[in-house]
């Protein structure tokens, strides 16, 4: 049943995607919250439940699930809001309304204390609010439960922009809680039997599930003659129903999810008009065809051998080579081929890929842990929206001691890692060593607007260059490189002696050479560098240490 | 370097054939009697190369000559003098920041010849205090030579020692040789005192890059000392084998002469009865001055003496390397990886 809740939640939440999406503070490329609480809470629906399986026992798999799939702050906090769910069903046979507004009060508590200084006006907020008020009415079940908790959970929502001056400013409300409203207005919605209405479109499926473009970057030589099965075909149909085969209208949906789940994991399935879309992993595809088949044609099949996947997908001991035991290693979430290499070069051992626009999740930093194979492994998240993840990670990952350097921007990551020296060889030691070389460091980016805005006395055009130190907008032009003049001539140099302008994919070296002779000028006493990042939407990081 | 050296071994052997034959048989037939007595009182001479950096002046006050190395520019060889100005100064370093690349060779044989025989043929000893072998392979030939030398004037002694150091630290060695040479001890007290001692000549410097010792292959460090490190400027230290080693590292210029500062402030001993010497790679006077008025300010030195580092030198740690030297507490660090 518990499962059916989640799959609801989960449909509702894909169907709202973009709109939470949307609701971005700043009108750039930003890590998505609504993509992020997806991926999240998907991590859940893996967790297949068993026969006979007490509500507790599976509530506990599913929260795992999620804590591993966490990504994106929003995320790390449902995460944790489901962690505490669980805490307080286990041992619970069956849960009725009491149990169930215990386990919310109990998820409430473990989001608050995972988050170092929990900030009101948050997804915190609307969750502690929704769960106090649900549980002082007294309901007499799950459904008036729910009801009033979504009740409640609307109201502050439409209050967090009195709570935090970001939203009121950006004029939105807090994307995080959206999203959890969509989930439990889902659940809810399975749990009174109506189907999850709202589809207006088939929504196209998260990446992370979808199979890369047919025939790209698939190696082959990854299912050999001697191979087994591991973990079968990712398989994704589009089924157009007919009428001579079923009462469209009336189609069981939920007994088709139930049918995919007893045969494969992973499922999402999804109902619009007379089209059904369905994603299931497997090992056994034809049972998939066959059973659809039933009710319908097939307009698309898609069936991938996932072990050709190997990239998104948990390790096979075959596919990963473990780099060789040593004490000390290095984390760092990068992208951009230039910094990647860079980060590389001064001591990364690993680069889990990652930044704004794609936040880690939890089971990758996991997965990179386990690959640098060290006994202290420092991580560098190097984004604000990333930090979380990385020590949720680090929390959840037990062979090595890991110790999460909240670096916020590349600029910070950059320091830290020029400065790098392990000599010490004791652990404190580089950890104040690492935290310290953050110390004054100023980040400042260039990058383009997404959509019309007012903020911070900008009247922003989408497709405009914005020039941003921290979170505030101190530049904005149609020209890339007056943007970045005017944003250096923002930024305070005194007490700064090197100034590293790490350009992206979109500029050229001649305009930050250029860029960099200005600066070279004005300020004669720092030294300024030029570094080819190659990193997408930022044209430039202008860094000063 | 390797090559190097047995190419000019090969060249002592057979300078030494030319050239002695004669001339022995000459010396201990028509000397024997007078250079006994002369033998006790022999004066030291004290010789090093120009690695120590040692200014005219203070080779004046101390007596001290030098064995010349070269430059090679653009394929041609010239003596490394350092006895150069200003302006010659300027000339050289700006010619490297402007991509002009010189490289070095060790002293050749017939410059030791010609120095160790000057003084030679004024009945002194020698102590030759030469570069550390891990900078320069000069001393080898050195020593090859003074066997032969020592054949020909006999009962003199010529005594070569890897100084460990290099730059003013070898140039502070020099100078203590020289003066217990004038306070009349042998040329085999002075090579045992000095040879006690190398490891407490301290050398601390700021480079702009280890781009140019990187490429003369002159510095040992860890890994985290190389890449692109924009910004980060390596402390450089003359470790307890005689390398130029990578010691720590500070981001930007003010701290790492900053911190030059406070290692000499920690490791110096006896800063009152010292002169604490300043060189540079055409550093500007503004940075200089500062850097002296910083000293003067934090340490009581007895004074604090500012010269240029020399040709050889600079060629490898590269321009606007700025360095500061005293006796202290001996060197244990050793450079390179862990």
């Amino acid at each position: 049943m518990l499962a059916d809740l989640i799959q609801g939640g989960i449909q509702n939440l894909d169907l709202h995607r973009d709109e939470v999406n949307d609701l971005n503070v700043f009108p750039i490329p930003d890590g998505d919250t609504g993509n992020n609480m997806l991926m999240t809470i998907q991590g859940g629906e893996k967790a297949v439940p068993y026969e006979n399986e007490s509500v507790g026992e599976f509530a506990r798999r599913a929260a795992d699930g999620m804590l591993f799939s966490a990504r994106g702050n929003s995320g790390v906090i449902l995460s944790q809001i489901a962690d505490g769910i669980a805490a307080g069903l286990e041992g619970v046979e069956s849960a009725d309304v009491e149990d169930t507004a215990r386990a919310f009060q109990c998820g409430v508590e473990h989001a608050y204390s995972a988050v170092a200084e929990p900030v009101e006006g948050t997804i915190l907020t609307v969750v502690r609010e929704a769960a106090e008020y649900a549980a002082s009415l007294g309901c007499a079940d799950i459904q008036e439960y729910l009801k009033a908790f979504i009740l409640q959970a609307h109201e502050s929502l439409s209050r967090t922009p009195e709570l935090l001056e970001v939203l009121k400013k950006a004029g939105v409300v807090d994307s995080g809680g959206a999203g959890l409203i969509y989930i439990i207005e889902g659940a809810l919605s399975v749990l009174n039997g109506e189907p999850i209405e709202k589809i207006e479109r088939v929504t196209p499926l998260t990446e992370h599930s979808a199979p890369s473009a047919p025939g790209a970057e698939l190696n082959f030589d990854l299912f050999n003659e001697d191979s087994e099965l591991v973990y079968g075909y990712c398989t994704e149909l589009l089924l157009r129903l007919q009428r001579k085969k079923t009462d469209i209208e009336n189609f069981d949906l939920a007994a088709f999810r139930a049918y995919l789940q007893s045969i494969g994991d992973s499922v999402v399935c999804l109902k619009t008009g007379s089209v059904v879309k369905l994603h299931v992993h497997t090992k056994e595809p034809y049972l998939v065809l066959k059973y659809g088949q039933q009710f319908g044609e097939y307009l698309t099949v898609k069936i991938e051998n996932m072990s050709l996947q190997h990239n998104n997908l948990p390790a096979d001991s075959k596919l990963v080579q473990s780099e060789e035991h040593k004490a000390f290693g290095i984390v760092s979430v990068a992208t951009g081929e230039g910094i990647k290499q860079n980060f590389r070069e001064m001591g990364s051992d690993y680069i889990v890929e990652g930044g704004q626009t794609m936040n880690p999740s939890a089971d990758d930093f996991i997965e990179a842990f386990r690959r640098v194979n060290a006994d202290t492994i420092f991580v560098l998240p190097n984004n604000g929206n990333v930090i979380l993840a990385a020590e949720q990670a680090a929390k959840l990952y037990t062979d090595a001691d890991v110790r999460v350097i909240p670096s916020r921007t590349i600029g910070d990551g950059y320091a830290v890692l020029s400065m790098l020296d392990l000599d010490s060889q004791d652990a404190d030691t580089i950890e104040a060593d690492m935290n310290q070389a953050m110390e004054g460091v100023v980040t400042g980016s260039v990058t383009k607007c997404i959509r019309d805005a007012e903020m911070d006395d900008f009247c922003l055009r989408e497709g405009q260059y914005l020039g941003i130190v921290g979170k505030t907008i101190v530049s904005a032009d149609n020209d890339r490189r007056d943007t970045a003049c005017m944003l250096t001539a923002r930024m305070d140099f005194t007490d700064h002696q090197i100034c590293i302008i790490i350009r992206g994919k979109d500029s050229t070296e001649a305009e930050a050479e250029e860029i960099a002779d200005q600066l070279r000028k004005e300020h004669r006493d720092c030294e300024v560098y030029v570094l080819d990042g190659g990193q997408d939407l930022y044209s430039y990081y202008i860094i000063l240490e | 370097m390797d090559s190097f050296f047995s190419v000019y071994t090969f060249m002592v052997s057979s300078l030494v054939g030319k050239v002695c034959s004669f001339p022995i048989v000459r010396s201990i037939t028509e000397e024997r009697k007078p250079r006994k007595d002369v033998c006790i009182m022999r004066k030291v001479q004290i010789i090093t190369d120009t690695c120590s950096d040692l200014t005219p002046e203070l080779m004046e006050r101390y007596g001290i000559d030098y064995a010349r190395m070269n430059t090679v520019f653009e394929g041609k060889e010239s003596p490394a003098e350092l006895s150069w100005t200003p302006d010659e100064v300027h000339q050289f370093y700006e010619t490297i920041r402007k991509g002009g690349r010189y490289t070095t060779t060790q002293v050749p044989v017939e410059e030791y010849d010609r120095v160790f025989r000057k003084y030679l043929e004024q009945d002194c000893d020698i102590v030759y205090i030469a570069c550390s072998t891990k900078q320069s392979g000069s001393v080898n030939t050195a020593k090859v030579l003074a066997k032969k030398l020592e054949a020909e004037f006999e009962g003199a002694k010529i005594l070569c020692m890897d100084s460990n150091r290099s730059a003013v630290g070898e140039g502070l060695l020099a100078m203590e040789a020289a003066k217990l040479a004038a306070a009349g001890k042998s040329a085999g007290e002075v090579y045992a005192s000095i040879e006690s001692i190398r490891n407490t000549a301290l050398e601390f410097c700021a480079v702009h890059t280890l781009e140019y010792l990187h490429r003369a292959g002159r510095v040992k460090g860890s890994a985290a000392f190389f890449g692109n490190l924009f910004g980060v400027k390596p402390i450089i230290i003359a470790d307890a084998e005689g390398n130029q080693a990578a010691y720590k590292k500070v981001k930007g210029r003010d701290a790492s002469i900053t911190e030059i500062v406070n290692l000499l402030k920690e490791k110096i001993r006896k800063p009152e009865e010292q002169t604490v010497f300043l060189a540079h790679a055409d550093c500007s006077k503004e940075e200089v001055d500062a850097l002296k008025a910083r000293i003067e300010k934090e340490i009581p030195c007895k004074d604090i003496y500012v010269c240029y580092i020399g040709p050889i030198i600079g060629a490898s740690v590269g321009p606007d390397a700025i360095s500061v030297f005293a006796f202290g507490e001996e060197v244990t660090f050793v450079g390179g990886e862990k």
